[in-house]
């Protein structure tokens, strides 16, 4: 306990940037020495984990060739277009734009390379940008519910506990809808007077050659995902394997003049999730999870919709206390090791998604720890304003996840 | 007398109505200076967001375009209000936060008065707190010398 408590502050505080991966990798080899987990069951951790590492290295893959390509500069520069010089409707295109590229391309894409675009695009025409940027970081989380694939958060959750993505489509797509919606209605409010009526005219500036052909093949992956996810193929294959096509397409449309074709790839993340991976299992063994969370499970082990509501609260504190990977490695543990029958471990699992996925947006930089961290900053005299950033989330999150559980409650009761 | 130092702050939403009123304040003989700040809240929020998402050690890729395109903006931005002011005015762009630095821009050049921009009439707002922005709420609480409230 004591291990996992110091690598997550560790990976959160990052001192003398340390990263995080190397942090998570030396915790579990630590937890392995000590015997705190079996070697083996190291091992297991790590290979049963396989497709979700699959899924990271495919899908940074594929937004990184995405942003070569210049598809978010260009779908920036359309937003810029269908707002016709209305500062309120260019909001509502980013929002727009947002949800769609989450869903296909994760919110760690949105929020890495979708922002920082359309940041570009919105002070080049002289506009306070904090809005679009918020826009982006919220939207992203929120819809990162829609799709299995819109979220690593989701691979993880229903890649541990074994259920199928037919069942995840059906049972929270109705509340990602309603997250989704939600949000946009709340940020176009808030945010109502502090965007400007009118934009100045103005064209972007596009930095990036345009690679129609990749935007084709990025399509064709869209509907891998959902088709392959239906199917049943492991969706860190349906991942590699669109990446391996997206670098094939590249390669054709420049003549292989892509000289690293796989930067971009996150390959940091696989050390952390592999490392986080053990060190839950060692908690695991060590009984943590189960008087923890198992605990909270049990409680309402009788109803699904307790259940529901007992997850999504566990997993949205739990992300904003350790970060939503390892909370989710954690979830996966628990409802592993509880007996639930089938109804109530799918309403554990949905519940933790949707905790996971929308709890972090609470404080919006993922955990109330990196908040303290910036106003320990602060007083050091560095100049961070952790203001505007909790203020929304803190405004915006608890209505959001209060409904979307209710939603979720809602659909699996007509199950 | 001296002619006064005025300090104009430009957020780039000022309409024309706002410069004729600047301009029937204004005496002839001021010396004026237009100033924009862009607003670093947001770059700030970015940077956290990438430094923080889980599990990312990606390495802050340094994106040159983020720069020149706020300085695009805010050149134009102020070449437009030079413009609609239609007489001839120093410019500054500062990076920051804007109620700090309209206020540290005063101090620096001894104005005599700040002009800012108070919330459009034509946004629908109640009288009372919503007609100021919290720019122009920080620059009347802490300017060092007058300021005029025009709406935008």
């Amino acid at each position: 306990m004591a291990l996992f408590v110091t690598v997550v502050a560790l990976t959160i505080t990052r001192p003398r940037g340390l990263p995080e991966w190397a942090t998570a990798t030396v915790g579990a080899v630590v937890a392995v020495a000590l015997g705190l987990v079996g070697a083996s069951a190291a091992a297991n951790a790590v290979i049963g984990d396989a497709n979700v590492l699959a899924f990271f290295v495919g899908m940074t893959g594929l937004a990184a060739v995405a942003e070569r390509s210049g598809f978010f500069e260009q779908t920036g520069a359309f937003a810029l277009r269908a707002a016709r010089g209305s500062g309120r409707r260019l909001l509502l295109a980013v929002l727009g734009l947002g949800s769609a590229i989450a869903a296909i391309l994760s919110n760690d894409a949105t929020v890495l390379i979708l922002t920082p675009v359309v940041y570009s695009l919105v002070v080049g025409l002289g506009v306070d940008a904090l809005p679009y940027v918020l826009a982006c970081t919220f939207i992203a989380d929120a819809a990162s519910l829609l799709l299995p694939v819109s979220n690593p958060v989701n691979v993880i959750i229903l890649d541990g506990v074994g259920i199928p993505v037919a069942d995840y489509l059906g049972a929270v797509g109705p509340a990602a809808i309603v997250a989704v919606i939600l949000t946009i209605a709340g940020l176009m409010w808030l945010f109502r007077r502090r965007v400007p009526k009118r934009l100045r005219r103005g064209e972007p500036t596009l930095e990036r050659r345009p690679l129609p052909p990749v935007w084709f093949a990025l399509a064709i992956v869209a509907i891998a995902f959902v088709g392959g996810g239906l199917a049943g193929a492991p969706l860190g294959l349906v991942a590699c394997v669109g990446f391996g096509l997206l670098l094939a397409v590249e390669g054709l449309a420049t003549r292989w003049a892509q000289r690293r074709p796989l930067e971009g790839v996150s390959w940091a993340i696989l050390g952390y999730v592999a490392g986080m991976a053990v060190l839950v299992r060692a908690l695991e063994e060590q009984g943590v999870v189960h008087s923890i969370v198992g605990a909270a499970l049990d409680a309402g082990r009788h109803s699904a919709a307790a259940t529901a509501v007992i997850s999504a609260t566990v997993a949205a504190v739990g992300s904003n206390l350790v970060n939503n990977v390892p909370m989710a490695l954690v979830m996966v543990s628990a409802i592993g090791g509880a007996h639930l029958t089938e109804p109530v471990r799918q309403a554990a699992t949905f519940g933790s998604i949707v905790g996971a996925d929308l709890g972090p947006n609470l404080t919006t930089v993922g955990s109330l720890a990196t908040v303290l961290w910036l106003l320990i900053l602060r007083d050091r005299g560095m100049d961070i304003r952790p203001g505007d950033y909790l203020r929304v989330g803190l405004l915006i999150t608890p209505p959001i996840l209060v409904a979307a559980t209710g939603v979720l409650v809602a659909t699996l009761a007509v199950r | 007398m001296q002619p006064p130092i005025v300090v104009i702050a430009v957020s780039g939403e000022e309409s024309d109505p706002f410069w004729a009123e600047v301009r029937r304040w204004l005496p002839d003989d001021a010396t004026t200076g237009i100033v924009h700040v862009i607003d670093d809240a947001a770059s700030h929020q970015m940077e956290l967001l990438a430094a923080h998402l889980p599990g990312h050690d990606r390495p802050q890729r340094p994106r040159p375009g983020l720069r020149e395109a706020e300085r695009h903006g805010a050149d134009a931005l102020v070449d437009e209000a030079v413009a609609a002011f239609g007489r001839s005015a120093e410019t500054a762009i500062i990076r920051g936060r804007p109620g700090h630095e309209i206020v540290a821009t005063a101090a620096d050049r001894a104005a005599d008065l700040i002009v800012v921009g108070a919330r459009a009439a034509d946004v629908r707002v109640a009288a009372g707190p919503h007609s100021l922005g919290h720019t122009a709420r920080f620059v009347v609480d802490h300017a060092p010398c007058p300021v005029l409230l025009i709406r935008r």
